[in-house]
């Protein structure tokens, strides 16, 4: 049992966040059962909660309201229509999909197939709805997710990454992709504390959007702390195995 | 680096001050899903987030992209907690401020594979120059009486406060950077905080 001094020792630097993950961790667990505790870091939030205003203000570049509108509210054509019309796509898929196989089963009784035809049919069906379903949990039950813009002189894309701590699973959708000269590609990769993992090559549309579903790599080199897009050579160079040039780094 | 001159060049539209009744009406609008209450507050506060993003990881690329992570969960977040009654200024600063800390923390573990380290690199200037129309410059008097508080500090208390709390370090790499003993540096940090927090408590209608 932590004794209570601890924690009062310790709640400047809580509500300052300058404490470790693991010590803030124990003070979230105190923090519900003191009123003292409680009431303490919320004078100190209150007191000082003005001071990154120590940092001189800087201009937002041209479009950075709308930029950042867009992405938030999930509308228009900024740099968050690559999720969002990625989100959508799948939607549409789903709902298409359903409407051919309606369409197909009714073409069917029409024709005289039978019944076993049909069931064929809607099997396949109900099985890409699920998958579709299955793609989009991720999404809505990302408890993180990062987003980075494309580190591409002149290009305004970027990717968006949703974790979903209860799968292990990612959802990885990236917008704005430049099309690669013949012989290179986007290479998906694992970021972690003592290197890299290669993950799945991302197969960009014609769009430029890219989407990615994964779980994590069976034997990292340590944990894994983020993820990375590199650009790779179909013929990499005698002895260049190691990752090509970075385009994105998201680290969660 | 925050670039301190550069506040002089914030496009001036018609600066609209943000005040404490503003504030919660756009809190209200924003429980109503307005858009444009979203909008407003972007362009009132994005500047001083902006900065202290860019003062902490200096790269302007990717304190852009952690401005917009902070508006993106507002935007989703449930408005009746802590974001909720009329705090929302200062809910949006802290949660720059640790959303920075964080991806200052994942930095260093990136040096593990990467083997090197970027970041802010000088002090926080405590004396700020003038802002040549502070009244065109909402939140400027604001910042100006962080840096009359700062400057109160002794010089050791102001160093440990600029690496702590505007350079994310957490107090053993204080130590560390400053090559003292951990209660040194947790004694100087208790004495800074608390003269901070008698000089700024008062201050209790600050508007941006």
């Amino acid at each position: 049992m932590t004794e209570h001094h601890w924690f009062e020792d310790h709640l400047l630097e809580y509500a300052t966040e300058q404490l470790a993950p693991e010590d803030a961790h124990l003070i979230e667990e105190h923090l519900p059962h003191c009123a003292a505790c409680r009431t303490e870091v919320a004078a100190i939030r209150e007191a000082l909660r003005y001071l990154p205003m120590g940092a001189a203000p800087v201009p937002p570049r041209p479009g950075f309201t709308a930029r950042v509108l867009h992405t938030a509210t999930g509308q228009g054509t900024a740099r968050v229509t690559g999720a969002a019309w990625i989100i959508t796509a799948l939607a549409a898929s789903t709902v298409i999909a359903a409407g051919l196989a309606w369409q197909r089963s009714r073409e069917a009784k029409i024709a005289g197939t039978t019944v076993t035809t049909l069931q064929a049919e809607l099997n396949t069906t109900r099985a890409l709805s699920a998958a579709l379903s299955d793609t989009l949990s991720i999404v809505r039950k990302a408890g993180k997710f990062v987003y980075a813009s494309l580190a591409m002189p002149g290009q305004q894309g970027g990717v968006v990454l949703f974790a979903d701590a209860s799968t292990h699973r990612w959802q990885v959708m990236a917008h704005g992709l430049p099309a690669l000269p013949s012989g290179q590609r986007y290479q998906f990769w694992f970021v972690c504390d003592s290197g890299m993992a290669r993950g799945r090559t991302l197969i960009r549309s014609a769009a430029g959007s890219a989407l990615l579903t994964t779980g994590m790599p069976e034997a990292p080199p340590g944990n894994i702390v983020g993820a990375a897009i590199t650009i790779e050579s179909d013929a990499p160079a005698p002895g260049g195995a190691g990752p090509g040039p970075k385009i994105a780094t998201l680290l969660l | 680096m925050v670039n301190e001159a550069g506040a002089s060049h914030i496009p001036r539209g018609p600066a609209r001050h943000l005040t404490l009744e503003r504030e919660r009406g756009l809190r209200q609008r924003l429980v109503a899903r307005d858009e444009r209450a979203l909008a407003e507050l972007i362009e009132s506060t994005s500047p001083w987030l902006l900065g202290v993003a860019q003062w902490m990881l200096g790269d302007s690329q990717e304190a852009e992209d952690v401005v917009q992570e902070v508006f993106v969960r507002l935007w989703h977040q449930d408005l009746t907690g802590d974001a909720g009654e009329g705090r929302v200024v200062p809910w949006l600063l802290r949660v720059t401020r640790t959303r920075c800390i964080d991806r200052l923390r994942r930095r260093r573990r990136r040096t593990l594979y990467e083997g090197t380290l970027s970041g802010p690199g000088t002090d926080l200037p405590i004396t700020p120059p003038q802002e040549p129309n502070e009244a065109a410059t909402p939140g400027w008097h604001v910042h100006r009486a962080i840096h009359e508080a700062l400057a109160t500090l002794p010089t050791e208390q102001q160093r440990v406060v600029q690496l702590a709390y505007f350079m994310g370090l957490s107090q053993s790499e204080v130590a560390e950077q400053l090559q003292l003993p951990l209660g040194t540096v947790k004694t100087r940090t208790r004495l800074a905080f608390a003269q901070l927090r008698t000089l700024l408590a008062p201050m209790k209608e600050w508007l941006i």
